[in-house]
């Protein structure tokens, strides 16, 4: 599966409407390459970059911590 | 995009002797079919990819992979050793991966040194950018793009030789099928994506915990609180490991359990037959007495009294025994008047008549009184007493015993000419009892197979239904203690998690610092897009899983259509544990066994055509299938269906093949060959289609290959 693929799959996902209350319009927009207003979905995008660049753990760990706590 | 070989060539590679271009086969997407006798380049040809892809080639000499490096010698062709001292020896594959072309040449240059030779292996990578051909230097870079053509974790799906299809999924190991489903659908990225995000919602955890002491470091009770709630992550981390290690058990517990019921239903029928053959049994013994009893009696009929069978044929014996008689009694009569001049006339009474009337004083003849010392009563002492008479009748006279020989056999005149017919009865009766033995024997045959029908062991005794059924009651229990196991598992997890909850609560009604509050959120985040990674994992999982069985039995149904037999139906099966079992059903519902090689070979093609069809996304093996010699066990229906399918689900199959090979005809195709031809030709078949010939015939070391295009 491409990462765009899994992408997909993950914004099918309840939880993102349950947990975070996106709408499924909201959802339906998001897409790999463009940058999302959702944190949680900019969030999986970095691991799964992170995993298809063979980036380190530490590494994503870092970007995702700099996402979080820049904010 | 899918990975396509435009071309593959060889320069002085075993039989392919001469430079790139006398030996080069141009490739397209569909099939391209290498048609080749034995001996004529198809194991060589892969060989050559091996040596690519993996820097091994097939011995065929030892029957086993070996490292290319060690095999350089017999690799190059032994036409241009017997002629050059120094020369090259390679393969190339051009490839098309994401609209970037490469070419990827593995070479050896042999200089002859005295005896020996000194070999030099290189590896030269071209990448096309924008029509220039830039060379790739970089060591890793070079093996990127060789795992380009096909993924390290694909090759033992991409590429297979006749055998090792057999094997392609692990249908005995207990997550084979797992594991081939997440390899070839293409989910092991989102596995290691949901593995990356559950150590860094961990380690997000820790640093929150850790921020949480360090800012709140004098405030006892929120220390208390982390350190519990530390605690009870750890607590649920180990305990997450065992209930997966309970549902590994359960499921263990409840195929036994299943495979136990099969054989505790039929109990009642091996009961049954157990009884069948135990009467059987006795039948036969009885039978087998009787018939021992009645071939013992043989030697008491051989002397019967009535009706001895020694004497069978001997009924003429008796006529001829009684003319001899009279004929000696009337000799004897003879010998009598000779000897005795005072004959008596005819009709006179004998001895014992005379000595009656002499005691009775009467005269029986006349029918007068003969009175003591008269002159009658003297006259029958003298007839009574004349001489001689005694003696001869004493002397050599063996009437009277040949008289008793006749009276006992005289009995037997009219037994005898019975006596054929009795020991044909006789035979009928033991051939009888044989043939009753004999059904018997049969019946119990049947009852016996029958029983093994029913799960019966031929050398299991009645307490192997008794193991059964408790192995079977130890089951039922086992999956009632992993079932509660589980169920306590859980609700412990919830009981934490719930408290963790209401940990944080209370920690965040203590502490309300900003700082920490990022790395609250932090934790949340993780922990969160862990749980939802993980969910769409296993939904992705299911997803392919549900048209895994539909899209099997489709492909597998296509690949045996025409097939007379029938080769059953493959049913996919999820584990408490979340692995896969599949096994192939009959009309009934039970398991079919039997079947021969080349419906094994083609369960396992359908298994892996089905993973590539239930894919999410692209729905075609994006690789070249590469397959030497695969139809070595098929018939021309399967090989006709293959042809059939294959484009639909390998983007690009390169097979090599000899089943339509015909060495007598001036096209060397045979019927099936000229068929996929007009097929390709058509368009029906989209791909290309080469026929390896050899020009001059050599022996194995001087063989050159060369090819020709049918179909480019």
């Amino acid at each position: 599966m491409t990462t765009e693929e899994i992408l997909n799959e993950v914004l099918q996902s309840p939880e993102l409407q349950t947990i975070y209350q996106l709408s499924k319009e909201d959802l339906q927009q998001e897409n790999f390459s463009m940058k999302s207003k959702f944190l949680v979905i900019e969030i999986i995008k970095t691991i799964m970059t992170g995993q298809e660049n063979h980036r380190s753990k530490e590494q994503i760990f870092q970007i995702i911590q700099k996402q979080i706590m820049h904010l | 995009m899918a990975t396509i070989i435009k071309s593959i060539s060889f320069q002085n590679f075993y039989n392919y002797y001469g430079s790139f271009n006398d030996n080069t086969y141009l490739f397209k997407e569909g099939i391209n079919i290498i048609n080749a006798d034995n001996n004529m380049g198809k194991s060589k040809f892969y060989n050559g990819i091996l040596w690519i892809l993996k820097s091994t080639v097939y011995d065929s000499d030892l029957k086993r992979m070996v490292s290319a490096n060690s095999s350089f010698q017999k690799m190059a062709s032994g036409k241009v050793i017997n002629e050059e001292t120094n020369f090259n020896m390679g393969v190339n594959i051009t490839f098309l991966d994401c609209d970037s072309k490469y070419s990827v040449t593995k070479s050896v240059q042999f200089s002859k040194n005295g005896n020996s030779w000194n070999t030099n292996e290189k590896l030269d990578i071209l990448q096309t950018i924008e029509n220039r051909d830039i060379p790739v230097l970089d060591t890793f870079d070079k093996e990127k793009i060789i795992k380009k053509i096909i993924p390290t974790e694909l090759i033992n799906y991409a590429l297979l030789q006749g055998e090792s299809m057999e094997d392609l999924v692990d249908l005995s190991s207990h997550n084979g099928l797992s594991s081939t489903i997440e390899t070839l659908a293409g989910i092991k990225n989102l596995i290691e994506i949901c593995e990356i995000s559950k150590e860094l919602s961990q380690k997000t955890k820790k640093l929150s915990n850790e921020k949480e002491k360090e800012i709140n470091s004098s405030n006892n009770r929120v220390e208390e609180l982390v350190q519990e709630s530390e605690l009870l992550e750890n607590r649920i981390d180990s305990t997450k490991t065992q209930i997966e290690t309970y549902k590994t058990e359960l499921s263990e517990a409840k195929k036994k359990k299943d495979n136990l019921e099969a054989i505790l239903l039929n109990a009642q029928n091996r009961e049954k037959f157990r009884g069948v053959q135990k009467t059987l049994q006795n039948e036969i013994n009885h039978y087998k007495e009787k018939k021992n009893n009645k071939l013992k009696n043989i030697n008491s009929m051989l002397f019967s009294e009535y009706s001895p069978w020694i004497l069978m044929g001997l009924q003429d014996q008796i006529m001829l025994f009684d003319n001899r008689r009279q004929e000696l009694t009337a000799a004897i009569a003879t010998q009598k008047v000779i000897d005795n001049p005072i004959k008596l006339p005819e009709g006179s009474p004998d001895i014992p008549s005379l000595k009656r009337m002499i005691r009775m004083e009467f005269c029986e003849v006349c029918g007068r009184q003969a009175p003591r010392n008269s002159d009658p009563w003297n006259h029958i002492k003298l007839v009574m007493e004349r001489p001689g008479d005694k003696e001869k009748s004493s002397k050599n006279d063996f009437g009277s015993f040949y008289s008793n020989i006749q009276t006992t056999i005289g009995a037997f005149s009219l037994s005898i000419p019975k006596i054929a017919q009795t020991i044909l009865e006789y035979r009928e009766k033991a051939d009888e009892l044989e043939d009753i033995i004999i059904q018997k024997e049969e019946e119990k045959e049947n009852a016996k197979l029958e029983f093994l029908n029913a799960g019966g062991s031929e050398t299991g005794s009645d307490n192997t239904d008794k193991q059964n059924i408790s192995d079977y009651t130890l089951a039922e229990k086992d999956i009632l203690k992993y079932d509660e196991l589980i169920r306590k598992g859980e609700l412990s997890l919830n009981q934490w998690r719930a408290r963790l909850k209401q940990i944080d609560v209370e920690i965040k009604s203590i502490s309300t610092n900003s700082e920490i509050e990022k790395y609250r959120q932090f934790k949340e985040i993780m922990a969160s897009v862990e749980y939802i990674l993980n969910n769409s994992r296993e939904r992705i999982f299911d997803e392919i899983l549900k048209s895994l069985e539909i899209n099997a039995n489709r492909k597998y149904g296509e690949l045996t259509q025409g097939n007379l037999s029938a080769g059953g139906k493959l049913s996919f099966t999820k584990q408490a544990d979340g692995t896969v079992q599949v096994s192939i059903k009959n009309v009934n519902d039970g398991e079919l066994t039997g079947l021969g090689t080349g419906f094994q070979r083609m369960k396992q093609l359908s298994i892996i055509m089905a993973i590539i069809s239930s894919k999410i996304g692209n729905k075609q093996f994006d690789y070249p299938f590469i397959s030497d010699a695969p139809f070595s066990e098929f018939g021309d229906n399967f090989i006709n269906n293959f042809f059939k399918i294959a484009p639909n689900v390998f983007s690009q199959s390169i097979i090599l093949i000899k089943e339509l090979y015909d060495p007598m005809s001036e096209n060397y195709l045979n019927d099936l060959g000229i068929k996929i031809l007009k097929k390709m030709e058509n368009g029906v078949i989209p791909g290309t289609f080469y026929v390896n010939v050899i020009e001059e015939k050599a022996d194995t070391t001087n063989l050159v290959t060369k090819n020709k295009c049918y179909k480019g």
